[in-house]
């Protein structure tokens, strides 16, 4: 029986998207859909075998729930059959049209006023008589024009196992109960004589329905009159139905609150990277303040005392080995204060800003650097104006911390070319092959800039290898790096950037060396909820 | 501070006559001006302040024209460093404290020129320190240097609000410090050595 459905397949039930209705089912296999209206108790086990994570125990839960509930059994039956049928479409509808009306009928015997759990689910014999008499229904179906090519032929093929209902039912090993029962048991007899008898005031509504149907089945009606009549059964049923639903209100509660859960947690995983994200930030923060409180006057008096020497101090290589001491002093310091600009960097306060004779300004600073290491540094500038909005001191700690990081790796000779000029109005999926990018986290640029400016620093030092170019702007890598990357500057540099709404780049391209590209918007930057900061 | 005197507050000064020290003026041996467009001697500071060491007068009724600094850091060490940088600077006479109950007790008693405080005491913060010393109007004129080994941004805003006129890192550059007490107390900037 378990043979049948085979719940440990990965297209089995387990796998399938649950919609949070609670009355039905919806089961989506191979982009068709199956509605199963539940009862309470097979939706509990369904929402079990979901948590469940044996496939063992998730078989032997559902082998469990099919004997219990016929419904299922008609389902899955039905499953099995269209999942090896070519053309799902026709025999889904047929399915569902079943479905519905099948539980509507098989209601019609049970006391209204009795709680849903106190009535039992039908027995496979109900069923089996069921099955006969919705074959009257599935036989008018298929009278019916079809909207798709193959509903005939297909709804016909349902019909054909619906009526062989019972030798479907003894394949899952369920008895199937011998025909002439059909005949002789009390109750179903009692129900055909209904259906076929005359009509009474106070027959269930579901009798009157099935004997509408059998009286159009009999009657040659031509096709379109019977479609008319046909949509007045099923307009029927579906009333019928609903007043089931409403007056058995607790199936696929659990169900429900499973979906939401999943729901939530889904939500939760999402949430939970930037939230950890976050408090990584602030631990370090945190770090480097006390670290920074601690760290600080100790240098300080290192410092201090090496410049008191030095100033009295003449013997040029007594005042050279002084001026090591304070500024390695200095360079620890730089150290923590590097680590809280990262963490915890100040709101940036953006003013109208012309590249162009601000980077000019910068070179010559870092030129006197680079002089004393030997270095060429170049500038190029387009002509044109370089407009954007940022935050010039804080700009400048960016591209100077760039710059160090390239006179650093040269160490001694070698050229660093600064270039700025206009870039193309971007889209985030314009980036030349071979960059590892590590775009800014919140897309800003994207989103306010119609034309971005671009600042390119050039080195022709060591490359970067693939691996390490990945996590160069990332404080918290802690493979760490020969030749490039010592120290914060870089990490600072890409939260100064990315604070201005603009994105950092690195590349090594084949020549060797490196290519840093900071591109800035150029209109206002915006802060983190996208609001403008103006 | 006067920077100036009259013949008659110089005298008082010395507790010499008046007489005395127009003689000394007319002979050269104190040094000083006259108002232009009158005949009224008048004597600067610091011009009184040799008159008086050479002459072996006792100065204490002068002050020595050094500004008053205090420094309250619990690091003695850093309060060394920097008192010895004002110490070589010459124009600050310097005390210390290293908490603040201490730093509270000399302000009244040392009513210093300016303070240079760690935010950071073992028994109250600076920020206190600073409310305190601005809560008493007769301190009006106290200038205030707050110094930290880390103060984060909004936190710097906040020591100028409770009253604190400048905000220096540590490490610092020593120059700068003594420039930029220089400028608190409005007197000229060392010449570079």
């Amino acid at each position: 029986m378990t043979r049948i459905v085979a719940p440990t397949s990965t297209n089995g039930l387990v796998r399938q998207k649950a919609e949070a209705r609670m009355d039905c089912l919806h089961l989506t296999n191979r982009g068709a859909r199956l509605r199963l209206p539940l009862v309470e108790s097979t939706a509990d086990v369904l929402v079990d075998a979901l948590l469940t994570r044996s496939p063992d125990d998730r078989a032997a839960m559902l082998a469990a729930t099919l004997d219990r509930d016929p419904l299922l059994l008609l389902w899955a039956l039905l499953w099995v059959e269209k999942s090896t049928e070519p053309s799902p479409l026709g025999s889904l509808n047929l399915a569902r049209r079943l479905g519905h009306d099948l539980l509507t009928y098989l209601t019609v015997g049970t006391d209204r006023t009795a709680s849903p759990e106190d009535a039992p689910p039908p027995t496979a014999r109900e069923l089996a008589a069921a099955l006969r008499e919705s074959w009257l229904i599935a036989e008018l179906v298929s009278e019916l024009p079809g909207d798709d090519q193959g509903t005939d032929r297909t709804e016909a093929r349902i019909c054909g196992i619906l009526s062989d209902g019972p030798k479907w039912l003894g394949l899952c090993g369920i008895e199937p109960p011998h025909v002439s029962l059909l005949e002789t048991d009390h109750r179903i007899a009692q129900a055909l004589a209904m259906v076929r008898g005359d009509a009474r005031a106070d027959e269930p509504p579901m009798v009157k329905l099935v004997r509408t149907a059998r009286r159009m089945v009999h009657s040659p009606l031509d096709r379109h009159e019977a479609g008319i009549a046909w949509s007045g059964v099923r307009r029927r049923a579906a009333e019928l139905r609903k007043a089931w639903l409403t007056a058995a209100p607790g199936a696929g509660q659990r169900l429900s609150e499973l979906v939401q859960t999943l729901a939530r947690r889904n939500e939760l995983e999402t949430r939970f990277d930037q939230c950890l994200e976050t408090e990584k930030l602030e631990a370090m923060a945190e770090l480097a303040a006390g670290a920074g409180h601690e760290i600080n006057p100790p240098l300080a008096i290192i410092s201090g005392r090496a410049q008191l020497f030095l100033r009295d101090e003449h013997d040029p290589e007594r005042r050279h080995e002084l001026a090591a001491i304070n500024r390695q002093a200095i360079r620890v310091h730089e150290m923590i204060a590097d680590m809280m600009l990262f963490a915890r960097p100040e709101p940036p306060q953006p003013v109208p800003l012309d590249v162009a004779p601000w980077l000019d300004e910068l070179a010559t600073e870092i030129q006197i650097e680079a002089e004393t290491r030997r270095t060429t540094l170049t500038l190029d500038l387009d002509s044109t104006p370089l407009l954007t909005v940022a935050d010039p001191i804080q700009l400048a700690v960016a591209v100077r911390a760039v710059c160090i990081n390239a006179l650093e790796a040269l160490g001694k000779g070698g050229r660093v070319a600064i270039s700025a000029g206009r870039v193309e109005p971007q889209n985030s999926t314009d980036h030349a092959p071979g960059i590892d990018s590590i775009a800014n986290p919140d897309n800003t640029a994207d989103k306010t800039q119609a034309l971005g400016i671009e600042i390119v620093i050039r080195d022709d030092g060591p490359g970067i290898a693939t691996d390490v170019r990945r996590h160069l702007f990332d404080p918290f890598y802690s493979g760490r790096l020969a030749g490039r990357g010592l120290g914060l500057g870089l990490a600072k540099c890409w939260r100064i950037i990315t604070n201005h709404g603009g994105s950092i780049e690195v590349d090594s391209p084949p020549e060797g060396g490196a290519v840093f590209r900071i591109r800035l918007p150029t209109t206002e930057p915006l802060d983190q909820n996208g609001e403008s900061t103006s | 501070m006067k920077t100036v005197f009259t013949t008659g507050e110089a005298a008082k000064i010395c507790k010499v006559s008046q007489q005395t020290i127009i003689r000394c003026f007319d002979s050269g041996q104190l040094k000083g001006f006259r108002v232009p467009g009158s005949r009224f001697r008048r004597i600067p500071r610091d011009q009184l302040y040799s008159f008086m060491r050479e002459n072996g007068i006792p100065t204490d009724g002068l002050d020595s024209g050094k500004r008053k600094i205090l420094i309250v850091d619990d690091d003695e060490e850093l309060v060394d460093v920097i008192q010895d940088v004002l110490d070589r600077d010459g124009r600050f006479e310097v005390r210390t404290a290293n908490n603040g109950f201490d730093a509270g007790m000399m302000v009244k008693e040392y009513r210093p020129d300016l303070i240079v405080l760690d935010v950071m005491l073992p028994d109250i913060n600076g920020k206190e320190v600073c409310q305190r010393v601005r809560s008493d109007s007769s301190m009006d004129d106290v200038r205030v240097i707050c110094i930290s080994g880390m103060v984060e941004h909004d936190k710097i805003g906040e020591l100028k609000d409770a009253g604190a006129n400048d905000f220096m890192h540590k490490p610092f550059e020593v120059d700068s410090l003594v420039d930029r007490i220089c400028q608190l107390l409005e007197i000229e900037a060392p010449a570079a050595s």
